[in-house]
C-alpha cells in the first residue's frame, strides 16, 4: 500500500482498482469498511444480518467495477449500493420495507411526539449520553435513521443523501431534519 | 417563533436549520455518537472481502474490445454496398441503353436483341440489293437503264434463284397473285426462315400450290389497321388510296407509255422498300435478297404496311399493271424504304432522289425524315426542297 495511494481521492483509487491495482482497493475499502459496517449494523440491528449485508455491499462493489464512472462522490456511490441490498433486505423480510421510506412525515411527527417524554437528566456521563443516542437512533424511523447515518459516517450533504437513498432533495433534507429534532429531544 | 400562514408555534429545535437548505451537523450528538462506539468488522470478513478483491484482479481480464463479428461488421456492410451499388448501375447501363441512344439507333440495336442473327442475315440482303439494283439496271440508275418493256424489275433478278420469287414479273403464269399471296404469307412462328428458304427453293407454281394465304382477308384487315396506326402509315394509305385508283386507269391503258418509263425506277423502289420497309419488326433482315417478294413478312404489321400492294392486290387482278409507272406508288414505295434506314443513309438517298429529278418522292420524305428527325441537321441542298 503506497503512501501516494493513501493521499488519492476515494473516486481516483476506485478508478484505479477498475483499471486493475488492487492495492487501491485496499485503501479505499480500510477508508470506509467502518462507516458501511455501522450503517448496517445500526439499520437492521443484527451483527450477523449486518456482515452479510456488509460483504455483499462490497462484493457488488467488486463486481461493478468495470462500469464505474466517476459521476458523483465515490461514498454517494458506495452507500447507494449499501441503501439498495438494504431495501432488498427489509423486502425479504416479513415486514417488507418500512413505512418510513413511504411516509416518512406521519410518522416523523409520531415519532417527535413520543419522544418528548424522555428524562435526560438521567445520563449523566459522556458513555451515557452515548448509549442513550444509540437507543434514540434506533427508535428512529428506519428512513431518519438512515438520513442521520450517512451524515455521520459518510459526512454526507443532504444532496448526496438524496443522491444515495434515490430520493428528491426534500425528501431528504426532512428525514434529516426530523431525525436531528428527535435525537435533540431525546438527548435533552 | 410563527409561521406567516400559521397561528401555531413550532418547536425552536425544528426550526433550526441552516438558512443555506442543508442541515449542519449537530456537535453534540455528533460527539455523542462518536462516543457511542467505534464498530468495526470483524477481521475475517475483511480478509474475505480483500481477497475477493484481489481475486477479482488478478483473474483473467475480460477482452473489453469488441468481438470479431462485431469489429468486421461496419467495413463487410460497407463493402456489401458498395458491390451491390456497383452492380445495379452496372446492369442499368446495360438494360437501358435506349435511354442514351438516338432513335435510329434504338430501332437497330432492338432489332439486334430481338433478332441475333438478322444482322448476320442483313449483310448479305443489303449485297444482294445492290447486286440486283446492279443486274436489274435500276434502282439508282436513271429509268433509261431498264428493260425496254419496263419489266426489268419484274423479271427475274437472279435466275439462279427461282424461289426468289418476283411478284412485278410481267409473266401471269409464273407470278401470279395467288404467288404473291402464298410468298407473302409465310407463318410467324420462329421457323420461318427455314420455311420461307424453303419456298424459296420452290418452283413458283409448288410455291403457289403450297404457300396459300387462308387468312388474306385478315392480313389485309390487319395492314390496314396498321397503316391507320401510324403518320406514316396514314401517308402511305393515301398514297396507296391514290395508286389504287390509277391503277384503275392503268389497267384501261395498260401500254401508256408512261407508265412504262416510270415502271424502272419505281419497282426497284418497290423491290427495295420490300425488303427493307419493316420499320418496327425485328424480322426486315432477316436472311432474304431485296427483291424477293418472300422478304416481306406479312404476318408482322411492318410487313403488311411494306407489301400492301402485293397484299391488297386482288386474286383476280394481275399485278404487273398495278405497280408500274404510278408515281403516287413510287413515292410511297421509296417513302417506305426510306423510313427503316439511318438518318445519314436516309438523307443521301434523298439528295440523290432529288439529283435524279423525282423532286416529289424527295419532297415526301424529307418531310418525313423531318418529322421523324426533327433536330438532325439537314444539307443545304435539302433545305431548298423543304422550302
Amino acid at each position: 500500500m503506497g503512501a501516494e495511494q493513501q493521499d488519492c481521492s476515494d473516486e481516483q483509487l476506485m478508478e484505479s482498482y477498475r483499471d486493475g491495482d488492487s492495492g487501491a482497493f485496499d485503501v479505499l475499502y480500510g477508508r470506509h469498511k467502518g462507516g458501511v459496517f455501522r450503517y448496517m449494523l445500526r439499520q437492521c440491528g443484527n451483527q450477523g444480518v449486518a456482515e452479510e449485508l456488509f460483504q455483499e455491499v462490497w462484493m457488488n462493489l467488486i463486481r461493478a467495477r468495470h462500469a464505474y464512472t466517476v459521476q458523483a462522490r465515490f461514498s454517494t456511490y458506495l452507500y447507494r449500493l449499501a441503501h439498495n441490498r438494504l431495501i432488498d433486505y427489509y423486502r425479504s423480510q416479513a415486514g417488507g420495507v418500512p413505512a418510513s421510506f413511504d411516509d416518512d412525515n406521519a410518522v416523523a411527527l409520531e415519532s417527535i411526539a413520543g419522544a418528548r417524554g424522555s428524562d435526560p437528566a438521567v445520563d449523566v456521563d459522556a458513555r451515557q449520553q452515548a448509549r442513550r443516542l444509540l437507543q434514540l437512533i434506533s427508535e428512529l424511523p428506519e428512513a431518519q435513521r438512515e438520513a442521520f447515518l450517512l451524515q455521520q459516517e459518510s459526512d454526507m450533504s443532504v444532496e448526496e443523501i438524496a443522491q444515495a437513498t434515490g430520493v428528491n432533495r426534500e425528501t431528504a433534507k426532512s428525514r434529516l431534519r426530523y431525525a436531528i429534532a428527535k435525537l435533540r429531544q431525546g438527548m435533552q | 417563533m410563527r409561521l406567516p400562514n400559521s397561528g401555531r408555534v413550532c418547536n425552536k429545535t425544528i426550526m433550526n436549520e441552516p438558512s443555506a437548505g442543508n442541515i449542519d451537523r449537530d456537535a453534540k450528538l455528533t460527539a455523542y455518537y462518536k462516543a457511542a462506539g467505534d464498530d468495526l468488522p470483524p477481521p475475517a470478513l475483511d480478509a474475505a472481502v480483500l481477497a475477493a478483491a484481489h481475486r477479482a484482479i488478478a483473474a483473467k481480464p475480460r477482452f473489453a474490445g469488441p468481438p470479431f463479428s462485431r469489429a468486421w461488421r461496419v467495413p463487410l456492410s460497407m463493402a456489401a454496398v458498395l458491390v451491390l451499388s456497383v452492380s445495379l448501375v452496372t446492369l442499368m447501363r446495360e438494360e437501358a441503353p435506349d435511354i442514351v441512344q438516338p432513335q435510329g439507333a434504338d430501332l437497330s440495336r432492338r432489332d439486334e436483341k430481338r433478332a441475333p442473327g438478322a444482322m448476320e442475315a442483313a449483310a448479305p440482303a443489303t449485297a444482294t440489293l445492290a447486286d440486283s439494283q446492279k443486274s436489274s439496271g435500276l434502282g439508282l440508275k436513271p429509268s433509261s437503264s431498264s428493260s425496254p418493256s419496263g419489266l426489268g424489275l419484274r423479271s427475274s433478278t437472279d435466275p439462279g434463284m427461282p424461289g426468289r420469287l418476283r411478284l412485278e414479273s410481267s409473266d401471269p403464269h409464273r407470278t401470279g397473285p395467288t404467288l404473291s399471296g402464298a410468298a407473302s404469307a409465310p407463318p410467324s412462328t420462329p421457323e420461318a426462315f427455314p420455311l420461307t428458304s424453303a419456298a424459296r427453293d420452290m418452283r413458283p407454281s409448288e410455291s403457289a400450290a403450297k404457300m396459300r394465304l387462308p387468312a388474306r382477308d385478315e392480313a389485309q384487315n390487319a395492314a390496314s389497321a396498321e397503316r391507320a396506326a401510324t403518320p406514316v402509315a396514314k401517308t402511305l394509305t393515301k398514297l396507296e388510296t391514290d395508286n389504287n385508283a390509277r391503277v384503275s386507269d392503268d389497267r384501261r391503258a395498260p401500254g401508256a407509255a408512261g407508265v412504262v418509263g416510270r415502271s424502272a425506277p419505281a419497282a426497284s423502289d418497290a423491290a427495295e422498300g420490300r425488303v427493307r420497309q419493316d420499320p418496327i419488326g425485328p424480322h426486315r433482315f432477316q436472311g432474304q435478297p431485296p427483291s424477293g417478294v418472300t422478304e416481306a413478312r406479312p404476318d408482322t404489321p411492318a410487313a403488311k404496311i411494306a407489301s400492301p400492294g402485293v397484299l391488297a392486290r386482288p386474286a383476280a387482278v394481275p399485278a404487273t399493271p398495278a405497280l408500274s409507272g404510278d408515281s403516287s406508288a413510287s413515292v410511297a414505295d421509296t417513302l417506305r424504304s426510306h423510313v427503316v434506314l439511318p438518318p445519314e443513309v436516309w438523307l443521301a438517298r434523298i439528295e440523290l432522289l432529288h439529283k435524279q429529278g423525282r423532286l416529289e418522292e424527295a419532297r415526301v420524305s424529307l418531310a418525313e425524315f423531318r418529322k421523324r428527325y426533327p433536330a438532325h441537321p439537314l444539307p443545304a441542298s435539302l433545305n431548298a426542297i423543304l422550302q
